[in-house]
Order: structure tokens, then C-alpha cells, then sequence
């Protein structure tokens, strides 16, 4: 520049050489640098705002969801595949006593070297609900079939247990009409339904075991009112069975019948049944 | 360190864009010029600090919008000027031109003397010489002394430094030859 004299230039520059201190240098560059580091925030500043809300909105849409699905599956507790499965075990407590102990002779003519107390106590337990998909192979079934209507099924648990302990038809637990002639049968094919019914039992066994606890404990304040059969149900059940000329069965259900109702009026027709 | 080649205006859009290599580049090329500025008009080096850090943090913080439509070195010493007369009038004190009268600088030319050595002096006489321009320079009125540092330090033009000041081309041209004069005349007793 023309109006500076450059000799008093080149005298001032040779001076003048003074600078800021180190550590405003280092605060100004640390600031340049947080400039940049802020203007490459924002995205993650965005998801760390909306981290807080989201994970809250999360958390209630899980549990809204778990207590949809608890109210959901309340309803199938009372009339879906539980009540199916425990339906057999709910009968009068005098009963479940005769088929135990049946049971266990059954099971041990049968197949007394694979077929252990175990596999025929976890039987009863799964035996239903093994047994309802199935279809009968030999008999053709009754019209009062279902299992939750006819209540014939319940009187005659015996069945069901050795059923169970073979590989035999399963649905045969629900019509006691044909249960003679399946338990001759089952003693024929004893060899055969050894290794048979291991199979059937482990499975029978490994199916209690997981579904049994969890049907009871979901069925345990609903047992009473299911187990209950009426009177005149039972009593309609034993003149059937008269009527079919299965005499024993009908005084066998009429002894268990007078055991939990002892001062129920019998019918005239049960009255010679002995 | 290898030199950056990139003019200033490029290391601003470059720090802009989130390039901080830039801005130390660029903070290196005038964090000396902008501190002596202050460290000149101040006189005291607290306050020189504080001023000098208060500018660049006003440039780091303009940088996200910063477009070049000037010089960045006239942009710099725009933002050190202003602040100094924050800082004047915080003091209660208002630069006084000397030559106010001759605002116009028209008619007030003036005209200093011719250099009177040009032989080159000795390193301690140098060193001597320079310590008396910088207290002679430290004597002149604030505005010619602004006008010195801002050629000097800044290298800006006369309208540069006219438009930093906020004053016409010609009061600068004044201005600077009164300072050169003044500075020229107190070393006269050094040669």
C-alpha cells in the first residue's frame, strides 16, 4: 500500500510478533471442533429424544398385548381342549378310585413287562384327550358320542386307562359297549402292545406330564361343578346298559350310584338290578 | 505441517461443511494479525483475550451461514472492528479522529516527510527501531492507528479498510498518511 512508508512496514512486521496464548488457541479450536461435532448431532440427538417416549410406548403396547391375550385364553380355559382333557378325571371321586385300581390290574395282565404303574396312572390323564381325535376302528360311533354330552364314558374309566396303555384305538374309551371285547383283545396282542405301548405310554406319559399339571391347575376351581353328574344322567346311563343286557355294568354303576346317592329313589325298572 | 493452499474464503466453506482441518488452517493464518490488532488498540493483553476469543467465536459461530461476499480477511476485521467498538463505548470512551475536520480528507492532505535512511541497520538498532515504532504507534489517535493495523496486519486495501470503518476511502488514505507521518517523525531520533 503506497500510503504506508514500506521501510516502517518491514520495521513493524520485524516487531510485531505477538500471538494469543496457547490456550486460547486450544479453547477456540476445541469450540471449532464442538461447532462441527454438533452439526453432525442432530440425528443422534433426534433418537436419543425419542428413545425415552419409544421405549415407554413399547413397554405398554407388551403389556396391553399380554393382558389381551390373558382375556383371550380365560374363555378357552372354560370350554376349549382343557376341560376336554381333564373331563375324564372330574367324574365322582368313587369311580376314579374303581379305575385306578382297575388300572393297574388291566395294565398288568396286558403288558406287565413295558407298561409300568407310572405309564398306567398317567394314562387316565391323557387318555381322553389322545383318544378324541381318533376315530373307533371297529365300532361304529354312537350318535351321544361327544364326550362333554354323554357321560357314559366316565363311568367306565377302566377302559380308557388300559386303552391307553395300548396302542389300541383310543376312541373305544368313550363307548364302553365295545370295551370287552377290546380288553380280550388287548390280551391277545399283549407281546405286540408291549412295544407298541411304549411308544404310546412314553408319549402318553411325556403328554400328561406336560399337559396334566397345567390342565389341573387351570381346571382345579372348575373340578366340582364338572364332576357333578346328575343323578338322573347316571341313572339313565345304568337302564341302558340293563337294557343292552350288560347286567353286570349296570349293577356294578348302580352300587356306585347308591354309594354317592344313597337315599336317591331308585326307578322301578333298576329296583331288581342286583 | 504441509501448507494449505486453499484461500481463505475456500477454508471457511470447508469448515462450514464440517471440514475442521480447515479452520485450523485458517485460524493458524490469523490468529497472529487478528490478536496484535486487539493486543495495538487495546494495550492491555486481558483485554486483547478477551476480545481476540470473542471473535472467532462469533466467526465459528456465523460459519454455518457464512457465504464469501467479501474478502474473509475484510469479513474478520469487520467482526474485530465492530467489537472493539462495543468494547470502546462498554468503557465509556469514543475513538476521537484527530483530523475529524478533514473527514473527507481532501482537504487535509498531508505530506510526510521521505524515508530517511534506507541503509540497513544493525540487528540490535533493528530490534531498537522496531520497539520504538510499536510505543510510537501505541501514541497515534485510534483511528489512524486502526487504519495502520488494518493495512498492516489485515492487508487490506484502502476500501477495505474504508468499508470495515465505516468511512470513505479518502478519510483512510488521510488517516494513513498522518499515521505514517507521525510514526516516521518519532523515529527520526533513531537515525
Amino acid at each position: 500500500m503506497s500510503e504506508i512508508d514500506p521501510k516502517l512496514s518491514r520495521i513493524y512486521r520485524e516487531a510485531a510478533t505477538e500471538g494469543p496464548p496457547p490456550a486460547l488457541d486450544a479453547a477456540i479450536i476445541m469450540a471449532a471442533r464442538e461447532r462441527i461435532a454438533q452439526s453432525q448431532r442432530p440425528a443422534r440427538s433426534s433418537w436419543v429424544r425419542w428413545m425415552a417416549p419409544a421405549s415407554a410406548l413399547a413397554t405398554l403396547l407388551v403389556a396391553v398385548s399380554l393382558a389381551f391375550l390373558m382375556e383371550r385364553e380365560r374363555p378357552e380355559t372354560l370350554d376349549g381342549t382343557a376341560i376336554r382333557g381333564a373331563l375324564p378325571r372330574q367324574q365322582s371321586p368313587a369311580p376314579v378310585h374303581v379305575t385306578e385300581s382297575r388300572t393297574e390290574k388291566a395294565a398288568d395282565s396286558a403288558a406287565p413287562a413295558s407298561v409300568g404303574k407310572k405309564e398306567a396312572a398317567a394314562a387316565p390323564a391323557i387318555a381322553p384327550a389322545a383318544s378324541l381325535p381318533v376315530p373307533a376302528p371297529t365300532a361304529p360311533l354312537p350318535e351321544q358320542a361327544p364326550v362333554l354330552a354323554v357321560p357314559a364314558p366316565v363311568s367306565r374309566p377302566a377302559e380308557p386307562a388300559l386303552r391307553s396303555a395300548e396302542p389300541a384305538p383310543p376312541a373305544a374309551q368313550a363307548f364302553p359297549g365295545d370295551s370287552r371285547a377290546k380288553a380280550s383283545e388287548a390280551k391277545m396282542s399283549a407281546t405286540k402292545a408291549a412295544s407298541e405301548s411304549n411308544v404310546a405310554s412314553d408319549s402318553a406319559a411325556g403328554a400328561a406330564g406336560a399337559a396334566a399339571p397345567a390342565a389341573a391347575g387351570r381346571l382345579a376351581p372348575l373340578r366340582q361343578p364338572a364332576t357333578q353328574r346328575s343323578p338322573e344322567a347316571w341313572l339313565e346311563e345304568i337302564g341302558r346298559l340293563k337294557r343292552e343286557g350288560r347286567d353286570k355294568e349296570a349293577a356294578e354303576q348302580l352300587a356306585e350310584f347308591r354309594q354317592a346317592y344313597p337315599t336317591y329313589a331308585l326307578p322301578e325298572s333298576l329296583r331288581g338290578l342286583r | 505441517m504441509e501448507k494449505d493452499l486453499r484461500t481463505d474464503e475456500g477454508l471457511m466453506l470447508a469448515y462450514r461443511d464440517g471440514d475442521g482441518v480447515a479452520f485450523e488452517a485458517l485460524y493458524a493464518r490469523w490468529r497472529g494479525p487478528l490478536y496484535r490488532y486487539f493486543l495495538r488498540q487495546c494495550g492491555h493483553a486481558g483485554q486483547a483475550d478477551e476480545l481476540y476469543q470473542d471473535v472467532f467465536m462469533r466467526v465459528i459461530g456465523a460459519a454455518a451461514g457464512y457465504e464469501p461476499s467479501a474478502r474473509f480477511s475484510t469479513w474478520l476485521f469487520r467482526i474485530a472492528h465492530n467489537r472493539l467498538v462495543d468494547h470502546w463505548r462498554k468503557l465509556g470512551r469514543e475513538p476521537v479522529d484527530p483530523l475529524a475536520s478533514g473527514e473527507n480528507g481532501e482537504d487535509d492532505e498531508f505530506d510526510p516527510p521521505a524515508p530517511a535512511l534506507e541503509a540497513p541497520e544493525p540487528r540490535a538498532e533493528q530490534k531498537q527501531l522496531g520497539a520504538a515504532l510499536l510505543a510510537a504507534l501505541n501514541e497515534l489517535p485510534e483511528v489512524q492507528r486502526e487504519a495502520f493495523l488494518l493495512a498492516e496486519e489485515g492487508g487490506l486495501t484502502l476500501e477495505e479498510i474504508a468499508a470495515v470503518s465505516g468511512v470513505g476511502r479518502e478519510t483512510i488514505k488521510s488517516r494513513l498518511r498522518y499515521a505514517t507521518a507521525k510514526l516516521r517523525t518519532k523515529l527520526e531520533s533513531w537515525r
